[in-house]
């Protein structure tokens, strides 16, 4: 099987798979790794979706008929729901993340709206 | 909150369980992941997730070196009990910083909330979809955010009081 094959046959078993995992475990460099995807993608056979992973930009692979992130078809309220642990301190403490912007931080707004509810 | 709370409180954040274990062994020596690992009964990739973010925290440092028979680096850590209260004196002024630009944002707009929770969103905004939700269609409402300031505000004045207190 080629590459081609072998990539959504992973995507198959696992349904998604991090780009920086997949060129390892094809045992491929990663810009050959990246040149395929792109190709695949145009392809309509999958979709890469930007992420960041320990602070470091990747792409995680889906095929293309995959739902979209759950994340994003959340309600405010089950967002909330979810992040029930977000007590205490604001989220800020403790966060490591360099150059995040105030205003669009999901955690500090959850933070935030919980103290309407005391 | 006394320092030692707020230091497990942090720890636990950024380095979980076992970066709060770690750090409450009060280690007198140089150790290593593995002889950590083989002392804690934890797996050796947990124990160097924690490390690496007690590092990254400013609590611990490493120092590395080649062993001679392997040929593998090895990590010699230590943890930095006297960084404790210039971390904490940092991550409470960044989330002070961030809490107050929070504050800022929100007095300075005036938000609309669905009904059924869907979604907040700005006046502006709200205008644009009619004051129905994008998602639901349902209704916005006008979001009353004045309750939700003062609390923040006091704990604005809280982080105040443990900045004050960190000696």
């Amino acid at each position: 099987m080629d590459t081609r094959g072998e990539i959504l046959q992973i995507l198959e078993q696992k349904g998604a798979i991090l780009q920086k995992d997949l060129w390892k475990e094809l045992k491929i460099d990663s810009s050959k790794c990246s040149r395929i995807l792109r190709k695949l993608e145009k392809e309509e056979l999958i979709r890469r979706i930007e992420v960041v992973v320990d602070g470091v930009k990747t792409f995680k692979i889906v095929p293309a008929g995959a739902e979209e992130e759950e994340e994003e078809e959340l309600s405010l309220q089950a967002i909330m729901e979810k992040m029930e642990s977000l007590v205490g301190l604001p989220p800020c403490f403790g966060c490591l993340e360099k150059d995040c912007v105030t205003g669009s931080c999901l955690r500090l707004e959850v933070w935030f709206l919980k103290k309407a509810k005391f | 909150m006394e320092s030692d709370e707020l230091i497990r409180e942090l720890i636990e954040r950024v380095a979980g369980d076992v970066g709060l274990i770690i750090y409450s062994l009060r280690p007198k020596k140089e150790f290593t992941d593995e002889q950590m690992s083989l002392e804690l009964g934890t797996e050796i990739n947990d124990i160097r997730r924690a490390l690496f973010s007690l590092y990254e925290l400013g609590l611990a440092e490493y120092r590395r070196k080649r062993d001679d028979e392997t040929g593998w680096m090895e990590y010699y850590w230590k943890i930095n009990y006297e960084k404790q209260n210039e971390v904490l004196r940092r991550e409470l002024l960044k989330t002070k910083k961030k809490l107050e630009e929070k504050l800022e944002e929100e007095e300075m707009s005036v938000y609309y909330i669905c009904v059924n929770g869907c979604v907040k969103i700005s006046y502006e905004e709200a205008m644009e979809c009619n004051f129905t939700c994008p998602r639901c269609g349902s209704m916005l409402e006008y979001f009353d955010t004045s309750v939700i300031i003062e609390k923040a505000k006091e704990e604005v004045t809280r982080i105040d009081e443990m900045l004050k207190n960190l000696k």
